[in-house]
């Protein structure tokens, strides 16, 4: 080939060297002489980074000062894959495991299962561990690459299994909770992986128990690695609450309820669950709220995992022990009789009036028995609270009405919530004929729609196989002889099911039957009795504390309503319910040689054919200048007295510092 | 001293000089560039490859490249058996099998596979003087290149693949191939590639391609649509250059590079730590440089003796365009990541002593270019 030629080629090849790198120059220039400030601006948030200083959250205590829940630093063993070469790492999860004292599989565990946006974060293998695995750590460091110990501060319950229905417990939430709370309160400031306040007073004063997260401004690497720190702004820790509670009060409360149950177990096995609840009848103020079967709100701190949720906390457990039982509703026996009281006298039913109890009462040719088969003899309305005769009430029920009865436990705030500052409060039912014929008649109807169907597939199948035409022809019959029969025996029930029967009236009247009411409302109800008809707002938390020790806020007792009773009626009704310790009443003998004069009112109530009944007792002390209203129950337990009126005593006898007989009450499983 | 008053009268001192401040450029950004990385000193065993391509590029002055031509069957033979010999007992890095161990360094066998192909190439076109004219005559073009670059696919390694193409084409259009028919065979192939990729992302065929092969292949259309997985490189690459400005942020001051936004900084993506920290002045230095680094190429295989030592030469010049061309495009998106370094820049010993061997090869040819020498 030509020199000249090459030459040319040559030159041709210069001029696309040169285009080419005219290119990549433009390239590199245009970005940074037009976006400089753009990727600059990329470049700071890359490496800049708000990192949450968390608040301090606030403590809460008791009545007195004891501190019920404060914070306390807890030490996690963590290990940084990023400083732990590949080769390294099966060698240093087994040393980790031997140091720490765990199967070598959960430190493998809890690496694989690190969320894949958290891995550039070290991995938390232990959280909360004792001083003594850090010391260990601490000495083993050089065997252990990449693995460190980090302080976190973290929520902690003194007591352990201690009022936890009341105080409630941390958790921290789902993405799914997390968004739909971010939604809720868009300006406070949260993090996935904050613990919310999920139960008790954690849950209904998170906003005040939360603080205000400060902030450090920190450069990072690409690893999220802090580098340089940048400046900070302090957090501001949450309030206090100061509560009403005491703590004593509410020891013997959950120890007297844990003794009792065990004792009576012996003969109502599944005598398990129960609560009891103390509250000021001059405020309202709650002094002991216990519930068993409790829990230990610290196991809440760290995630629980599903098979033992299943087992240890679970809704579906027979006695699931997150339920606050003070909030929940169950028939109230004859602590209702109160109520019927109350309202026979302001309709104008005599004090002094007798009944005559032979052991039963007749209706529509039916017999209601007494719960005492020889019956009470004649009964005034003293001595019908003193030996709880359902014969008297059936009398002042068929006189006054259902509807005067459900009236005054409305009066006395029954069948709803009382507003205290706890969540999943139940309000519970206050029978009626408007609410007997909602309920029950779109029961029946799912119950008869089902019916009807399963009858018209039965046949269907039958007439689908029939063998010839007459067959078929005479199965149609059949299904509709059959179809008419269903449809009256609807009709039937229909008329005995919605429509309000007589003895829904006697039922209601003592207590039984649909009547749905919580510990708390009960306890509640005798308080306006006790206290002259004012019913006040239950409420736990008497003052917000900010963190520089001044006073936020101070919740002053509530009025909820009046009772439209004379003061004269319910003294009537207190002194019945005097009456109910004293010799001859149903708690004599819980009460006997009590210092305090109680004034009280057993009840049991029926809970279906196989089960034992619920044992419960309201009352107030002391008689004379009442300052506490009580209300137990012990679920399945039996007899009122023996179980929630012992209950009951011991509560009272705690508040008032005074030493009560441990004395043991014979449990029938009736009334006493 | 003869000898030595002809080479000295006689060197490209341009050249020379040129690679030396290019060199020095690549260590003092290795030496920004990983001063997070713990452990490594990476920019003294830069200066230590550095020395020793020096050594090398000199060695390579003692013998006449002509004779390179005679032995060039041998050195075919020898280049397809080493990359024979990867494909059997390469050492994995990446995803990519293309490291033979030698004791204490691992060396990458097709870095030096590309100077083979270079002077066999060479050798086999300036045989065929003039006789490059019509299609049928490239066919055995292709074979001669293909051979070897189907080991280096195999890898797989398509960047170094595709620097063989580029040296392909370079030297053919120098040595006497027909510009149109170059034109549309390349035309061509990046209408089959795109298609071809196209296609396979369609599901309608399916090329031999891994998945994190085509996403790099692909990313740099929309690095924004994987931030933080395939894009990821690119974008940050970008933010690094951009954010240097017109000056940059001044040496070792890059956030990006310092934090270790930007991955692989010492090595494929060096001159992102240049854009970052010195900005569009250093930027327009560095490739200036290389610039000059490829006109004295050019200029050497024009005044070269023979049409050998001209092809050679621009096999070389070919080679180091399109390394630079890809690794500075792929850092400003505008090209794919293929993964191949910037030449004498970025870390790596292999690369470097190749590097430094095709410096001295071009010094060689210029050395001798009178006919009459020695």
């Amino acid at each position: 080939m030509e020199a000249k030629v090459i030459q040319r080629k040559l030159n041709i090849f210069t001029a696309i060297v040169f285009i080419l790198f005219l290119v990549l120059i433009g390239r590199v220039g245009y970005l940074q002489f037009f976006f400089a400030e753009k990727f600059n601006l990329e470049s700071m948030s890359n490496r800049l980074r708000m990192v949450a200083v968390p608040a301090a959250r606030g403590e809460i205590k008791d009545r007195n000062g004891n501190i019920l829940v404060k914070n306390k630093q807890a030490y996690n063993i963590s290990l940084s894959l990023i400083d732990l070469q590949k080769e390294d790492r099966p060698r240093v999860y087994q040393r980790l495991a031997e140091v720490v004292g765990i199967p070598v599989n959960e430190v493998e565990r809890a690496v694989y299962e690190q969320p894949v946006n958290q891995r550039h974060e070290p991995v938390i293998i232990l959280s909360d561990v004792s001083f003594d695995i850090v010391t260990r750590v601490e000495e083993h460091k050089n065997e252990l690459d990449g693995v460190s110990v980090d302080v976190e501060p973290i929520r902690y319950y003194p007591y352990g299994d201690f009022a936890p229905h009341v105080l409630g417990y941390l958790r921290q939430v789902g993405d799914e909770e997390y968004n739909a709370f971010k939604e809720k309160y868009p300006d406070e400031q949260y993090r996935p992986s904050d613990r919310f306040g999920r139960a008790g007073l954690e849950k209904t004063f998170e906003s005040e128990l939360h603080g205000l997260d400060g902030a450090r401004r920190i450069e990072i690497n690409s690893r999220g690695r802090a580098v340089r720190e940048l400046g900070i702004k302090d957090p501001t820790p949450g309030n206090d609450l100061l509560l009403t509670l005491d703590k004593d009060v509410q020891v013997a409360a959950e120890q007297a309820l844990v003794r009792t149950m065990e004792r009576v177990q012996k003969e109502f096995k599944n005598a398990k669950a129960g609560a009891v609840v103390l509250i000021d009848v001059r405020t309202g103020a709650i002094i002991a709220m216990a519930s068993k079967p409790g829990y230990d709100p610290n196991r809440f701190l760290k995630p629980i995992p599903a098979q033992e949720w299943n087992t240890n906390f679970s809704d579906n457990l027979p006695f699931p022990p997150l339920l606050n039982r003070n909030l929940q509703v169950y028939p109230p026996g004859s602590t209702f009789k109160m109520v019927t009281a109350v309202a026979a006298l302001e309709n104008g039913w005599h004090p002094e009036r007798e009944i005559r109890d032979p052991g039963y009462f007749m209706s529509g040719g039916r017999a209601f028995k007494c719960w005492n088969i020889r019956g009470h003899g004649t009964v005034d309305l003293e001595k019908s609270l003193q030996v709880s005769c359902n014969v008297f009430y059936f009398n002042v029920g068929r006189t006054i009405g259902h509807e005067k009865i459900a009236q005054y436990a409305r009066a006395f705030g029954l069948g709803e919530k009382t507003g205290v500052s706890l969540p999943s409060e139940m309000d519970g039912n206050v029978p009626d004929s408007k609410w007997k014929k909602e309920v029950n008649e779109s029961l029946l109807n799912n119950r008869y729609k089902r019916i009807y169907q399963q009858v018209e597939d039965e046949y269907a199948e039958k007439i689908n196989k029939a063998a010839n035409p007459e067959e078929k022809e005479k199965l149609v019959k059949e299904r509709d002889r059959k179809l008419a029969n269903k449809r009256e025996w609807y009709r039937i029930e229909y008329d005995f099911n919605t429509k309000w029967q007589h003895f829904d009236t006697l039922n209601m009247s003592i207590g039984q039957g649909n009547n749905l009411y919580s510990p708390l409302q009960l306890a509640n109800f005798t308080a306006a009795i006790a206290n002259g008809g004012t019913l006040w707002k239950p409420y736990l938390v008497d003052k917000i504390i900010g963190p520089d020790g001044g006073l936020v806020k101070e919740l002053k007792p509530e009025v909820l309503k009046k009772v439209p009773a004379s003061a004269n009626n319910l003294a009537l009704v207190r002194k019945g319910m005097l009456a109910v310790t004293q010799p001859g009443g149903t708690a004599a003998g819980i009460f006997a040689g009590f210092p305090i004069k109680v004034a009280g009112k057993t009840g049991t109530a029926q809970t279906g054919k196989d089960r034992d009944n619920h044992g419960l007792f309201v009352g107030f002390a002391p008689y004379d200048n009442p300052q506490v209203a009580v209300a137990a129950i012990v679920e399945y337990g039996g007899s009122g007295g023996a179980t929630a009126g012992v209950i009951s005593r011991e509560v009272l006898a705690a508040y008032f510092k005074v030493k009560t007989e441990q004395k043991e009450v014979v449990n029938r499983g009736m009334e006493e | 001293m003869f000898v030595e008053r002809k080479i000295l009268k006689n060197m490209d001192w341009t050249l020379l000089v040129t690679i030396l401040l290019i060199i020095s450029f690549g260590i003092i950004s290795i030496s920004s560039a990983i001063t997070v990385k713990s452990g490594v000193d990476y920019w003294e065993k830069q200066i230590l490859w550095a020395l020793v391509g020096l050594v090398v590029m000199v060695l390579v002055q003692i013998f006449h490249y002509e004779d390179l031509a005679k032995g060039a069957k041998i050195i075919y033979v020898l280049n397809v058996l080493m990359l024979a010999l990867v494909a059997i007992i390469g050492r994995e890095a990446k995803g990519a099998e293309s490291w033979i161990n030698l004791g204490p360094v691992a060396i990458q066998p097709s870095e030096f596979a590309k100077i083979f192909v270079i002077i066999t190439f060479a050798s086999y076109l300036s045989q065929k003087q003039g006789e490059l004219r019509k299609f049928r005559d490239l066919i055995p073009c292709f074979i001669h290149v293909g051979i070897p670059m189907i080991f280096i696919l195999a890898q797989p390694d398509l960047g170094t693949a595709l620097v063989f193409v580029a040296i392909m084409f370079g030297m053919l259009f120098v040595g006497g191939a027909r510009p149109l028919y170059l034109i549309l065979i390349i035309i061509f192939g990046l209408t089959m590639a795109i298609g071809g990729v196209y296609l396979h992302q369609n599901g309608v065929v399916s090329l031999p391609l891994k998945e994190h092969q085509l996403e790099r292949l692909t990313i740099f259309t929309n690095p924004e649509s994987d931030p933080r997985g395939a894009g990821y490189q690119v974008l940050q690459s970008q933010i690094a250059i951009g954010s240097g400005g017109i000056s940059g942020k001044g040496l070792y001051k890059g956030t990006q590079n310092k934090y270790d936004f930007l991955p692989e900084d010492h090595t494929d993506f060096i001159f992102s730590v240049i854009g970052e920290e010195l900005g569009f002045v250093g930027s327009t230095i560095v490739l200036g440089l290389m610039f000059i680094m490829l006109h004295r190429g050019i200029r050497i295989a024009a005044e070269a003796k023979d049409f050998f030592g001209t092809l050679v030469a621009t096999g070389i010049v070919s080679m180091f365009l399109f390394h630079i061309f890809e690794n500075v495009g792929m850092t400003v998106s505008l090209m794919p990541i293929t993964g191949i370094p910037l030449p004498l820049v970025s870390y790596g010993g292999s690369s470097m002593v190749t590097n430094m061997i095709s410096v001295g090869l071009l010094l060689n040819i210029y050395l001798r270019r009178q006919k009459i020498m020695f």
